[in-house]
């Protein structure tokens, strides 16, 4: 019916069905990628056993180090992101994700951004929302691979090649998933997780993609607080600002503050009592002391700010200590961990930025010596080793390889079928099924019907005998559904291809007042239907439309209080021989790009078989 | 120790160019937040009441009006001689989401055109003589949102605006109300010189003026105009517009006027201008007879600072109505008859009140129609009356949700 339409709900059991059964199937080829690596390591280690005993040396262990130990700055990253990145993916796995990320994550942050950022965001996104279960499911593996490949490599260029990767899916997940972090959104506060998270992986990558000789001095460190005292103390100018809402909980009008505003969304996530009732607390007490709040918000980053600027031991660690206590207090309070709802894809900007800060200390008191010295260019007489050979006498290295091998596999369960998917141009079957179930099958004489089309000439049924039929029941003034599901026919026309010469598109008015053929004229204008040579839109009296409804079972009412005729959203599939083949509940949900497509795709497939089943019999 | 100066300025530009830069930042966030709001016109509410053979008619808004596809737009009918009133917009069999225009003349039938919402892009559109068999037409290309989009004259022509905005046209029709031609359109007003001498920035309202020397009405068509003190009306005729206008009071001319209706009677036309002087909106009645040259001015009708127009309509004759709400939600309802009276006020209607509708019958009462939610309360006011009474109450059964 018209406007009976409820749309997809995010947890929607045909979506979350295939999602399970995706991750499902892609972690079994991850578990056989694990196996493969670990089963090919022990026949690695088989052949350094065997060189060991040839050569009569005892083999290293596979733990062993084979060169300077990592500094400490670096591991805390590796370590800490990797599990950081496994942790998202991990949430990425949510039920809710494949129909839930985009209208309720994504496009309530590009929306208050400028049109050109709302635009790119829609554009990268619509991959997310014609193919949402392969979508979802890639970003679990890419981010899990991510994750494993920091966590499992430790060292040497495989270690800095994950570094990388990190960057680029997190510049991937800033730009499309948080529309540049909302920077160039009104509004934008280091409080509610400015610039974005994605920032600080990238950050964090970038500096483990780095040469190991970068950590050898406290030189790496002094630029990474520099950086964040820079950011600090912007981050404090902007709080300060006046004009833009942070300095009172309440308006002059009555109306929550900007922060207090914020509080209150994050509030009304769905997460346990006691977590949201300690925001509920906060945004109180923001409502009545937000001056304060913020006097105490700006003064704090900026002191942190000044302190990171002078990039000496002494003041850094009090500015360190202080950064990490804030951004713990910010990421209860007000970004409420950032993983709740179903749809928080990664613990928000706090825990990743206390990070860097953290490192960025460690960098600066603990660079790694050893490093130093290791990197002090040292004439070898010897030929250095091709990988191969590094693979078969190194254990260190086999194992490092091996790993990053396996990420990089997992990173391509995900991410191989996400691309083949974005390759069409058409949305994926499951949205049409998820919205109105699979077709069925009739096997019934389609009832006749004579009738004249837009044209105002006479069609019958039994005239189109010979041609394969899609039939539905459309009213030319109809404000939501039917001019959707005339778009999802034209679609599936145009997927028909030259096979469209043998099948005719027929619509029946389904309005009992608008029945003369200017009406259909007009809606075949309105839909651009008008070039189609194949469609036809049929019409007559009252008396004659309500026998046709009666014998295909298409409900048609008045409806009251000024909304339109209440029919039902069917389409048939009918053969050559004029037998219904199909039945096909057209409604058309949300009537969404993806939700179009995807029921055109199944339309002009099930065309397809009714006309494979005809040239059969 | 020059070196470490250096060093030191150094840092501090690069400090404050950062800060410059994130101030930059959020400086166009917020430039992108309070966009310009559009130039001020006088707003042209579609809810209104007139009269035809068959009865009174009242079109308004019910649901929840703040959600545009849960708010639907009805059709109140009053037979003539009765005193209760009922629901007709059934007879649209379309949403009503967009609402409603009105258009009536003497020994014509009542034209409803549902104005396009949501994906509908033209106007269905139905015509009855006794508010009971309706015969059905379409103006094509979507109705404008005024209440003056549309227009019948005793002959049987209609005339209407569709497009809106810069691409607006005025459509004729000789009788038959699917079949439309295109009379005029924004474009070619604004590139002829009294197009100019206005600078048309809307189309808002057509009346077919009986012609003196001619046996066929004169269409002419309403707007606003972008230079300060001049009044949009024009005649239009084979492509071509003249400009038959009123001139405003000399205290009006620093405003912006827009014709708010153009409504064709039987000794002429009248108009509807609201000024929008940058303080507050005025309301200016003018009159014309004979070929649309002469026209005499009321008054201005000064609506308190802050106060928005609900619903302005005919009452009877060459008599006209404007209600409007003030800032604390107090309604005022002010009519004037013909060009040798001023306004005059009426006891102010309840609160919530949509539209008023008047009786030829000189002891008939004005009615007061308040919608809220899906009920609808009819007030009563008696000739000569000081408070307006409860005269009936209907239930209409919204279908929430059913155009989404």
């Amino acid at each position: 019916m018209p406007g009976m339409s409820t749309g997809l709900k995010t947890n929607n059991p045909t979506i979350v069905s295939a999602l399970h059964t995706a991750l499902l199937h892609q972690g079994l080829v991850v578990l056989l990628i694990l196996a493969v690596a670990g089963i090919t390591l022990n026949a690695l280690r088989t052949l350094q056993f065997r060189g060991y005993a040839r050569d009569a040396e005892r083999p290293p262990a596979l733990a062993q180090p084979s060169g300077p130990p990592e500094p400490a700055a670096r591991r805390l990253l590796r370590i800490s992101f990797g599990l950081l990145w496994l942790l998202d993916g991990i949430l990425q796995g949510q039920s809710s994700m494949p129909l839930g990320l985009v209208p309720q994550a994504i496009q309530p942050t590009a929306g208050a951004s400028p049109t050109w950022v709302q635009q790119l965001v829609h554009d990268g996104t619509t991959i997310w929302s014609y193919h949402p279960v392969q979508a979802a499911a890639a970003a679990v593996w890419i981010q899990v691979g991510i994750g494993i490949w920091l966590l499992a490599v430790p060292r040497g260029r495989w270690s800095r090649l994950g570094g990388a990767a990190s960057v680029g899916w997190g510049l991937v997940v800033w730009v499309f998933g948080e529309s540049f972090g909302g920077v160039l959104a009104p509004g934008l506060t280091w409080l509610f997780g400015a610039p974005g998270a994605a920032v600080f992986y990238c950050a964090a990558g970038a500096l483990l993609a780095l040469p190991s000789r970068s950590w050898a001095t406290p030189r790496l460190g002094r630029g990474i607080l520099r950086a964040l005292g820079l950011f600090f103390v912007g981050m404090a100018v902007l709080q300060a600002w006046p004009g833009r809402g942070f300095w009172g909980g309440v308006t002059r009008t009555g109306g929550t503050g900007t922060l207090t505003g914020m509080v209150q969304q994050m509030s009304q996530t769905p997460q346990p009592h006691l977590l949201s009732s300690w925001v509920a607390s906060f945004e109180t007490f923001d409502a009545a002391h937000g001056w304060g709040v913020n006097l105490g918000a700006v003064l704090a980053l900026a002191v942190i700010g000044a302190a990171l600027l002078t990039a000496r031991p002494r003041p850094v660690r009090i500015g360190v200590v202080a950064a990490v206590i804030l951004c713990a207090a910010d990421w209860v309070l007000v970004e409420d961990f950032g993983f709740f709802g179903g749809t928080g894809t990664d613990p928000n900007s706090m825990i990743p930025l206390a990070l860097v800060c953290v490192a960025g200390y460690l960098a600066l008191t603990r660079p790694s010596r050893a490093v130093a010295d290791a990197a002090v260019p040292i004439r070898v007489p010897t030929v250095a080793p091709t990988w191969r050979q590094r693979l078969v006498t190194n254990p260190g290295y086999a194992f490092r390889f091996l790993a990053a091998m396996a990420a990089i596999g997992i990173v391509l369960v995900g991410a191989v079928p996400m691309a083949v998917a974005a390759g069409s141009p058409n949305a994926d079957p499951i949205l049409a099924t998820a919205v109105d179930g699979a077709p069925n099958t009739l096997h019934d004489a389609a009832p006749a019907f004579t009738l004249v089309d837009q044209h105002d000439r006479v069609v019958s049924l039994a005239g189109l005998r010979g041609k394969t039929i899609a039939l539905t029941f459309l009213d030319p003034v109809c404000t939501s559904d039917c001019p959707i599901i005339a778009q999802e026919f034209r679609q599936a026309d145009a997927l028909l291809g030259a096979a469209a010469k043998g099948v005719e598109l027929v619509a029946i008015d389904a309005n009992p007042r608008y029945t003369a053929p200017d009406y259909l004229v007009a809606f075949d204008a309105e839909e651009n239907l008008s070039d189609v040579p194949n469609w036809l839109y049929l019409t007559g009296s009252t008396a004659q439309l309500q026998k046709i409804w009666d014998s295909y079972g298409i409900l048609v009412g008045y409806a009251s209080g000024g909304a339109m005729i209440s029919h039902s959203d069917t389409a048939y599939v009918i053969n050559r021989t004029g037998g219904l083949r199909d039945v096909l509940d057209a409604d058309p949900g949300s009537g969404s790009a993806a939700t179009r497509s995807s029921f055109a795709v199944t339309l002009a497939d099930t065309i397809e078989g009714a006309m494979a089943g005809s040239s059969g019999s | 120790m020059i070196v470490i100066v250096r060093r030191r300025r150094a840092r501090c530009a690069a400090l404050a160019g950062g800060c410059c830069a994130l101030v930059a930042l959020a400086g166009v966030g917020a430039a992108s937040a309070g966009a310009a709001a559009p130039a001020p016109s006088v707003p042209t509410p579609l809810a209104t009441s007139l009269q035809s053979g068959a009865g009174t008619w009242a079109t308004l808004p019910m649901g929840l009006l703040g959600q545009p596809l849960n708010t639907f737009w009805q059709l109140f009918f009053r037979p003539a001689g009765a005193a209760t009133w009922s629901d007709r917009v059934g007879a649209t069999a379309t949403a009503t989401n967009g609402g409603l225009v009105l258009a009536s003349a003497v020994g014509q039938p009542l034209l409803a055109a549902v104005r396009p919402s949501n994906l509908l892009r033209f106007s269905p559109l139905i015509a009855t003589t006794d508010g009971h068999a309706w015969e059905d037409g379409l103006v094509p290309g979507g109705l404008d949102a005024t209440p003056g989009a549309l227009a019948t004259a005793p002959g049987g022509r209609s005339l209407a605006l569709v497009g809106g905005g810069a691409g607006a046209r005025v459509l004729a029709s000789a009788g038959d109300i699917s079949r439309w031609t295109t009379l005029g359109t924004a474009r070619g007003l604004a590139a002829a010189p009294a197009g100019r001498a206005c600078g048309p920035s809307s189309l808002t309202a057509v009346a077919l003026l009986a012609g003196l020397s001619s046996a066929t009405e004169v269409p002419m068509v309403g707007g606003g105009c972008s230079r300060p003190g001049v009044v949009g009306i024009f005649t239009i005729g084979a492509q071509t517009w003249r400009a038959d206008a009123p001139v405003v009071p000399a205290a009006l001319r620093r405003g912006r006027v827009t014709a708010l209706s153009l409504r064709a009677t039987e000794d002429g036309l009248t108009a509807l201008l609201g000024v929008e002087n940058g303080t507050s909106t005025v309301v200016v009645a003018a009159w014309t007879s004979g070929d649309g040259t002469k026209w005499t001015e009321s008054p201005a009708l000064v609506l308190s600072r802050g106060a928005h127009l609900d619903s302005f309509g005919p009452t009877d004759g060459t008599g006209s109505f404007v209600l409007s709400t003030d800032r604390g939600g107090v309604t005022s309802l002010a009519t004037i008859d013909g060009p040798a009276d001023g306004w005059g006020h009426l006891p102010p209607p309840p609160r919530q009140t949509a539209t008023v509708a008047f009786d030829s019958t000189p002891a008939a009462a004005t009615v007061a129609l308040a919608p809220q939610g899906t009920t609808l309360t009819v007030w009563s006011l008696a000739p000569g009356g000081r408070d307006w009474t409860e005269a009936q109450i209907l239930h209409v059964a919204l279908t929430f949700n059913s155009s989404t």
